[in-house]
């Protein structure tokens, strides 16, 4: 009983991803090399400490936005575990977007944090 | 690079199995891993749905949600909406109107087959002769041409349009009758609905081919669609027809403006045109000539093929010449040029009367709707002031500026329909009210004000160039501060100044246009003042005319005369007429006859105009009218047909060859009767005759006892009661007399005159409307600039009054503001609008396109408005209190 309500409250304490971050964060990730889905929602999980919640449902279609704008390609290979999945790359366009992409994110976070100023007590 | 379905549910499937492995290998319990990872993943269904529509059309899914955007924004704020959504109807509106006219008018071609291909010919300069209408040709010449086309054109047909009195059974009606040869239908293409359409076998002798074909319409409105019409016998002009077949629906003969009941074989000529011989007559130019090019034949190769045989044709033509010609004039005769002209649209009176006003209307209409586009660019902007914020926190997270651009451009899009489907209402309302106000001789009823698929691809075409023209500038303008914007403290004051300038920019333009707008309506109704306030030269109040076609209804000869008498003493005799007359040509309907005179003991020079204007009018004419009589007498019952020829002139005649000298007792003959001696027995005051617009010219009066054979008549009733009284008891004079006989332009003189001013009237009244609208919309950009711009300045305001700014001052501060815009549009206005002003030359009347009072009227009443539109906002700004305003910020 007890661990499900704290479980919820992990869930609860988690953010949703904002429309649009999603697809950089999905770049960045690729930087580190080729990976498949599962890997990129398992990735940008760990590295946020489990902050970040992937919703791996969007995670397909903005894949599939990212390779039709042409910033990452994909092929068929084979995983760790030896499981046939989809990989993807990123691509010399992907590279200069997620460069580009990274500055204003910084710039925009640090303007709306200077905007909220310090947490409030 | 296409990927099916399957390929992405493979896809899936290897994510959830990745996923399951994970689960298991953190200790999950492997039994249940794979139904955890399908939950975490979520809906694969709804995934899979939307990788199915995002793949398939991501274009089409961007659209969808933009135009939902749109829609959302314009709920959340319906007040711009609706000011928005109704400037644009304003301004499509009338632009659909006005095209739907152009259109109809000038634009669209013959509904024939292959319309491109069908030419006019024409050959302008010198003639000898009668000459019925322009760009006509006598009957032998077109044959001879025909002979000679078969090489270029695939057919060559002549045509004649006339009214005809049509009776049925018993009762006459006036109809529109087209003479036709025998390629006509052939030649255009034109086959029959029921029965057969007139071919070349209808064209071989004359008189002996009494059949007539209906026009769809006609036979619609006036036997109901009966098929069994053909074959039925109806009498033209009283000359019994057969009616042999009724043809296509759609087509209503060559003249737009003019379109026809029925048709009959040019063989029947005299049953058409009784009083006058026009078939095997050099002399009488009266057929329009048409043709059909050959496949790869161009116009220019037809004027050279057929210009050989029309050489050799003048030659023939000039030997039946009746009067004597210089050397020179001879060479001008024979050297006359052929000319071959486009003619899809076939040729309308219509059309040469309606092109400048129409094209004039157009612009005016197109400065309108970029006035509209202007002032919602206006609202958009002031718009998107408020919701920059909003768009840089979107581009900072990742969304495309051309994705931003596109959506604030679907928006526009979406208001430009709207815009459009409301502007679509009003032009069709507008339509009929403009064919309203056109004379039905003027073709009203060729035209129609259904908003057809023509007019509507022309509005929907209008909706995205407005779109992009109000939409694009502040799209770009939006989204182009990116993180400028969110800067801190730059708060809400955010790409002010610049946009302020360019508000103020769109507002001077604004101006600029509306003065072209405000002088044009300012010049056409100084023009339509001018023009009624010449004094046509006789009394127009209190004067009726009615008109009839004798000749056409059984009265040949004597018999047209002695109806006319008839008529005359029956319309005398009714209680409250005080005079009552008739005449040949009717007053101010644009009608003439010219006769080339000569004067005893006047030399003319060479090249000298001789010809007068002249009217055959019964006794008591001059009276009826109210022409004052100057010298000598009126004619009298004495004036017989046989006796001494008389004539009375008006003083332009009299004072050209007998100046200083009584010209009573005078002669002079006409060329066409040589030696017949015509004497002058009295002269009348100059009055103006066709129309108000033209200068008067010599002209003369004979009686019509002594005018040869009649046909039109017009008479004249002049009263002491109202037209209402009056109106009954003369057609009850016409029934008493014949009541078979059909009357026609029955009205007052002074509604007679209006409707020969109808252009200008058309032009007038909308130029009017569209000045007022112009000045409506830059009064409203004008108040909304300077509203933001004093809600801007509400601070700084506020500051100067705590330090003791008087508020006249700060009033007068915004006022001048707006009077410097006010000034830099009307000063950037004027060199447009003494251009445009040169375009509309021949509209006007009595004054210059660049008359200086109307364009400065124009120019101040601009400025007045726009003090009248800024005072708001001044005031606004002198009640600002400089407490509430500091505390503000």
């Amino acid at each position: 009983m007890s661990t499900r309500k704290a479980s919820r409250r992990d869930e609860r304490e988690r953010i949703a991803l904002l429309q649009g971050t999603l697809d950089l964060l999905i770049l960045r990730t690729l930087v580190f090399g080729a990976q498949h889905g599962q890997g990129i929602a398992r990735a940008i999980e760990t590295q946020s400490d489990d902050t970040l919640l992937v919703d791996h449902g969007s995670l397909y279609p903005a894949l599939q936005r990212l390779e039709e704008r042409g910033w990452i390609d994909a092929e068929w290979g084979v995983s760790d575990n030896n499981r046939k999945a989809r990989f993807y790359t990123l691509t010399r366009e992907g590279r200069k977007q997620l460069t580009a992409q990274a500055r204003q994110w910084r710039r925009l976070s640090a303007v709306i944090g200077r905007i909220l100023g310090p947490e409030e007590a | 690079m296409t990927r099916n379905d399957d390929d992405f549910a493979r896809e899936i499937e290897a994510h959830v199995a990745l996923e399951a492995e994970r689960l298991v290998a953190e200790g999950h319990d492997p039994a249940s891993a794979r139904t955890a990872a399908l939950k975490k993943f979520g809906n694969v269904t709804k995934a899979r749905e939307r990788f199915h529509e995002s793949h398939r059309n991501m274009w089409l899914e961007d659209l969808r949600k933009d135009v939902a955007l749109a829609l959302r924004s314009m709920r959340r704020n319906p007040g711009f909406a609706t000011a928005a959504i109704l400037t644009l109807a304003l301004g499509i509106g009338a632009n659909a109107a006005i095209f739907s006219l152009t259109d109809q008018v000038l634009l669209r071609p013959l509904p024939v087959p292959r319309p491109h291909e069908l030419v006019l010919l024409d050959s302008p300069g010198m003639y000898q002769g009668s000459t019925r209408g322009q760009q006509t040709f006598s009957e032998p010449m077109f044959r001879g041409l025909r002979g000679a086309s078969a090489p270029v054109l695939s057919g060559m047909f002549a045509r004649f349009g006339t009214g005809a009195s049509v009776s049925t059974d018993g009762d006459a009606a006036r109809v529109r009758i087209e003479a036709v040869s025998g390629d006509y239908f052939r030649t255009l293409g034109i086959g029959p609905a029921i029965g057969r359409v007139l071919g070349p076998d209808d064209d071989r002798t004359p008189d002996a081919h009494p059949v007539v074909v209906l026009s769809h319409a006609y036979w619609q409105s006036r036997f109901g669609g009966d098929p069994g019409v053909v074959g039925r016998g109806l009498r033209v002009n009283g000359f019994p027809m057969t009616i042999v077949g009724v043809a296509a629906p759609g087509f209503n003969g060559f003249d737009l403006g003019r379109p026809s009941d029925l048709f009959a074989p040019l063989m029947m000529d005299s049953a058409l045109t009784p009083t006058w011989k026009s078939l095997n007559d050099w002399r009488e130019r009266w057929l329009h000539v048409s043709g059909r090019l050959r496949p790869g034949v161009t116009p220019e190769r037809v004027a050279a093929v057929l210009d050989v045989t029309y050489r050799r044709l003048l030659a023939e033509d000039f030997k039946t010449v009746r009067v004597r010609f210089s050397p020179e004039e001879r060479a001008e005769f024979l050297g006359k040029p052929l000319e071959v002209l486009p003619g899809a649209k076939g040729r309308s009176q219509l059309r040469t009367d309606f092109s400048t006003p129409l094209l004039a209307l157009m612009g005016m209409v197109a400065v309108v709707l970029l006035l509209a586009c202007v002032n919602v660019a206006n609202l958009m902007m002031a718009r998107a002031s408020t919701q920059q914020q909003e768009l840089a926190v979107r581009q900072a997270l990742g969304a495309g500026r051309f994705r931003l651009v596109r959506q604030r451009l679907t928006e526009s899009l979406v208001l430009a329909s709207a815009g459009t489907l409301t502007g679509l209402l009003i032009a069709s309302s507008t339509t009929r009210l403009l064919i309203g106000m056109l004379p039905e001789d003027a073709g009203a009823s060729a035209l129609s004000a259904a908003i057809d698929l023509r007019v509507i691809g022309f509005a929907m075409a209008l909706a995205v160039v407005t779109a992009l023209g109000f939409g694009l500038l502040p799209a770009l303008r939006a989204t182009g501060s990116r993180a400028a914007a969110l800067r801190p403290g730059t708060g809400r004051v955010l790409g002010g100044r610049k946009q302020a300038r360019l508000l103020r920019v769109l507002v001077v333009a604004q101006i600029a246009l509306s003065l072209l707008l405000v002088a044009g309506a300012g010049l056409f109704a100084r023009s339509l003042y001018n023009l009624r306030s010449i004094e046509p030269g006789f009394a127009t109040d209190h004067l009726l005319q009615l008109r009839i076609t004798a000749a056409l209804n059984g009265y040949a000869g004597p018999q047209a005369l002695l109806l006319a008498s008839r008529l005359r003493q029956e319309l005398t005799a009714i209680a409250g007429v005080t005079a009552a007359s008739v005449a040949t040509v009717p007053a101010m309907m644009n009608g003439f006859g010219f006769q080339t005179v000569r004067v005893q003991g006047y030399d003319p020079a060479t090249g000298e105009d001789m010809n007068s204007m002249i009217n055959s009018v019964g006794p008591g004419y001059l009276a009826t009218l109210g022409v004052p009589l100057l010298q000598g007498r009126d004619f009298t019952d004495s004036d017989v047909d046989g006796g001494q020829r008389v004539a009375i002139v008006n003083e332009t005649m009299a004072n050209r060859f007998w100046k200083g000298e009584s010209p009573i007792g005078r002669r002079f003959s006409r060329q066409s009767e040589t030696g017949v001696e015509i004497e002058v027995v009295g002269v009348v005051r100059d009055s103006r005759f066709a129309n108000l617009r033209d200068e008067v010219t010599m002209s003369y009066y004979i009686p019509l006892t002594q005018s040869g054979p009649l046909n039109g008549l017009t008479f004249y009733v002049r009263h002491r009661a109202t037209d209402a009284a009056i109106v009954p008891a003369v057609r009850q004079a016409v029934t008493r007399v014949d009541p078979r006989l059909p009357v026609y332009d029955f009205r007052t003189m002074e509604s007679q005159i209006a409707e020969s001013m109808y252009i200008e009237r058309l032009v007038s009244s909308l130029s009017a409307l569209f000045g007022l609208l112009a000045l409506g919309l830059a009064a409203v950009g004008l108040y909304g600039v300077m509203s933001h711009a004093v809600a801007q300045r509400r601070r700084e305001i506020g500051i100067r009054m705590a330090l003791g700014a008087e508020r006249m001052s700060v009033l007068w501060n915004v006022l001048r503001q707006v009077l410097v815009l006010a000034v830099a549009g009307v000063v950037l206005g004027l060199p447009a609008a003494l251009g445009a002003g040169q375009l509309i030359e021949s509209l006007l009347f009595g004054l210059a396109p660049r008359d200086p009072a109307t364009i400065a009227a124009a120019a101040a009443v601009l400025i007045a408005v726009a003090a009248l539109a800024g005072y708001i906002p001044a005031m606004r700004a002198m009640r600002v209190d400089p407490v509430i305003a500091l505390r503000d910020e």
